[in-house]
């Protein structure tokens, strides 16, 4: 494990004027770790992904990112091109619909092979083994590399939307409610899948789910939001056996046991 | 799209060719990059005439009323058409010179004279093609007095 | 260090918020302390705080009061407080535990959940799969079930598997929890062979075996957790 952390997170708040989107939130999140970030819808557990992936920009705090060339960087005072760059190459962003985070009209091979051209590869045999290679991983078959995403299935779609953001490598990888629009026996193999790719590529990723069973199968630390605010954090197994808080207990005994 | 550098979805049109077709197949509005730098699309000039822009000495105006949008290259500045290291940017290859002007190196236009399969080729700027003829350049079909020909010529 | 596990003055209750907030004292004054080669047992009736404790060994039972010291690394990791990653690299290489229950993964096959922990630790695929086949063998899990997900598997075969995970590593310190509760004599006898071969390695384990000759077959020490008991403590 790296001893220096990936994601420096500092007393991070955002205001929707009056109306709070998150408050005081601050975590460190170390090359390899994922951290589930769960709460009911209204909990702030959104708002938080959108000011981690610079999607939004927290009221304040500060963001840092350790860069590939070992200085970090606060999130806020990097320019929007780099930032751009940053969240296509080292960066992933895995949206619960996946029809925001593909190109529905160009095939399944472009969609994956577009992060590699945006970074510079420029041959087309290789971009279009690499895209192959990706399907298979994320057990799309080979011959739908042609195929437009609109032809697949919601799992497919899913998918293939992570082979896009995981094609180039990135070192971190946000994911807000991966599993959220597809049926039980389709999530299931999602998660194997994003367990397995996470472990193998040794990712650091961010999970916003209401699902403690999504965040107990990924993720190895976890924060619990209410009213914008993290309320207990911790080993995920030690969140959800051993709850602390009034909130946590509510939501850990609301699970259907099956 | 160019603050930010964001060209990604123009190699993904010309990867879209190739994965349909084997080859580039866009012919026209063919994407080039300026300066290293800037992508643009010289819409409605066919690729066949990008690498004459390139360190051109004339200002070039590019302008799309629809989109909004206008192109200006500065004189000698480098344009180089976008492409893939094993699919090179090409250029139509002519075995013959313009069939009216006799013309070489310039882009030219299949004209279809019978239903026997007899064609022609020739300037796809017929300005440039007429003002040539009118300088005296003629092509191997022009003085021929073959009907069908001057048919199509006309 | 020849005493790799050591626990000190620990202390756990419950606060039930969804009940009134009524406390519930589990344990307290928890002190023991366990040598490498050593196999102590916690005993005492049920509901007496076994498991409990077991858990906080862990770390996924969070500890009130008091101090789990574990030599981990070359270092001694206060586990009782400390920070979720070092938890979870204490548990890759010096922590192993075997739970009551496997916790089944949906679509990974039986083998891959054995050799996952070796994977963990950087060594390569098939020679993980190949380890974690002669542990299947030794616990005589049917071949055919090996490819499986266990989801479909007995409750026996469903433990063996989860013995077989717990025992791929060479772990300085291991917690067993009812690991042979639901196994047949003659698999009874592998894991008892098993604890044997840890404790001539020089592992420090500490159980929970409610089944008497399996206890008395592997206990050095026991550790009546009834003296643990928060009412004693207070009075």
């Amino acid at each position: 494990m790296s001893a220096v952390p990936l994601l420096k997170v500092k007393d991070v708040s955002k205001f929707y004027g009056s109306r709070i989107g998150c408050r005081n939130v601050s975590f460190e999140l170390y090359p390899g770790e994922v951290l589930a970030v769960v709460g009911e819808s209204g909990s702030g557990k959104t708002t938080l992904l959108s000011c981690l992936s610079t999607r939004l920009m927290p009221s304040s705090g500060m963001i840092e990112y350790h860069m590939r060339d070992g200085l970090y960087r606060d999130l806020a005072h990097m320019g929007e091109a780099e930032r751009r760059f940053l969240m296509r190459t080292d960066w992933g962003f895995v949206h619960q619909n996946p029809a925001e985070g593909l190109r529905m009209t160009v095939s399944a091979g472009a969609n994956v092979g577009e992060r590699l051209m945006a970074v510079g590869d420029r041959h087309y045999g290789n971009i279009r083994a690499t895209a192959g290679d990706w399907l298979r991983r994320v057990e799309i078959e080979e011959d739908r590399i042609d195929d437009q995403p609109r032809a697949f299935s919601g799992g497919m779609r899913q998918r293939l939307q992570i082979a896009r953001n995981l094609v180039t490598a990135p070192r971190l990888v946000f994911m807000d409610e991966p599993t959220g629009g597809l049926d039980v026996s389709v999530q299931a193999r999602l998660l194997d899948l994003v367990r397995g790719l996470v472990h193998d590529l040794g990712l650091a990723a961010i999970i916003v789910t209401h699902d403690l069973a999504v965040a107990r199968l990924l993720s190895h630390r976890m924060m619990v939001m209410k009213d914008g605010a993290v309320i207990e954090q911790g080993l995920t197994d030690r969140v959800l056996d051993d709850p602390r808080e009034p909130y946590t207990q509510l939501l850990v005994s609301s699970i259907l046991q099956v | 799209m160019h603050a930010l550098e964001e060209y990604g979805l123009m190699h993904v049109k010309l990867y879209e060719d190739i994965a349909r077709n084997g080859h580039i197949a866009t012919t026209y509005a063919y994407p080039v990059k300026v300066e290293g730098r800037y992508v643009m699309d010289p819409s409605p000039t066919p690729k066949f005439d990008n690498p004459k822009m390139h360190m051109s000495e004339a200002l070039q105006l590019f302008g799309a009323g629809r989109e909004k949008r206008i192109y200006a290259v500065p004189p000698y500045t480098e344009v180089v058409s976008l492409d893939f290291e094993d699919h090179p940017f090409e250029i139509q290859k002519f075995d013959k010179p313009c069939a009216l002007c006799g013309a070489e190196s310039v882009y030219l236009d299949e004209v279809v004279l019978d239903d026997k399969g007899g064609r022609m080729f020739v300037c796809s700027d017929t300005d440039h093609c007429e003002d040539r003829q009118a300088h005296g350049h003629a092509g191997p079909m022009l003085a021929r007095p073959k009907p069908e020909s001057q048919e199509a010529a006309e | 260090m020849a005493t790799p596990l050591v626990v000190s003055e620990v202390a756990k209750s419950f606060t039930m918020h969804l009940r009134d907030g009524v406390r519930l004292p589990v344990v307290a004054n928890v002190s023991f302390s366990v040598k490498s080669g050593e196999c102590v047992v916690l005993g005492g009736p049920s509901g007496v705080g076994k498991s409990s404790i077991l858990k906080m060994l862990y770390g996924n039972y969070g500890v009130d009061e008091g101090q789990i010291l574990m030599e981990h690394d070359g270092r001694l990791v206060n586990l009782a407080d400390a920070e979720p990653r070092t938890v979870l690299e204490v548990r890759r290489t010096t922590l192993g535990y075997v739970s009551q229950f496997l916790r089944v993964v949906p679509r990974v096959s039986a083998l891959d959940i054995v050799a996952e922990p070796l994977h963990a630790r950087g060594v390569a695929s098939e020679e993980a799969r190949e380890r974690a086949a002669e542990l299947l063998a030794k616990l005589n899990l049917p071949k055919e079930l090996w490819a499986l997900p266990p989801a479909t598997f007995s409750g026996g075969e469903q433990q063996r598997v989860n013995i077989a995970r717990g025992f791929i590593i060479d772990h300085r310190i291991l917690l067993l929890d009812e690991p042979t509760a639901s196994l047949d004599a003659k698999n009874r006898a592998v894991v008892v062979g098993m604890i044997a071969e840890k404790k001539a390695q020089g592992t420090a384990l500490v159980g929970i075996f409610h089944d008497a000759e399996v206890r008395d077959a592997v206990a050095d020490r026991i550790i009546d957790v009834s003296e643990f008991s928060p009412r004693k403590h207070a009075a």
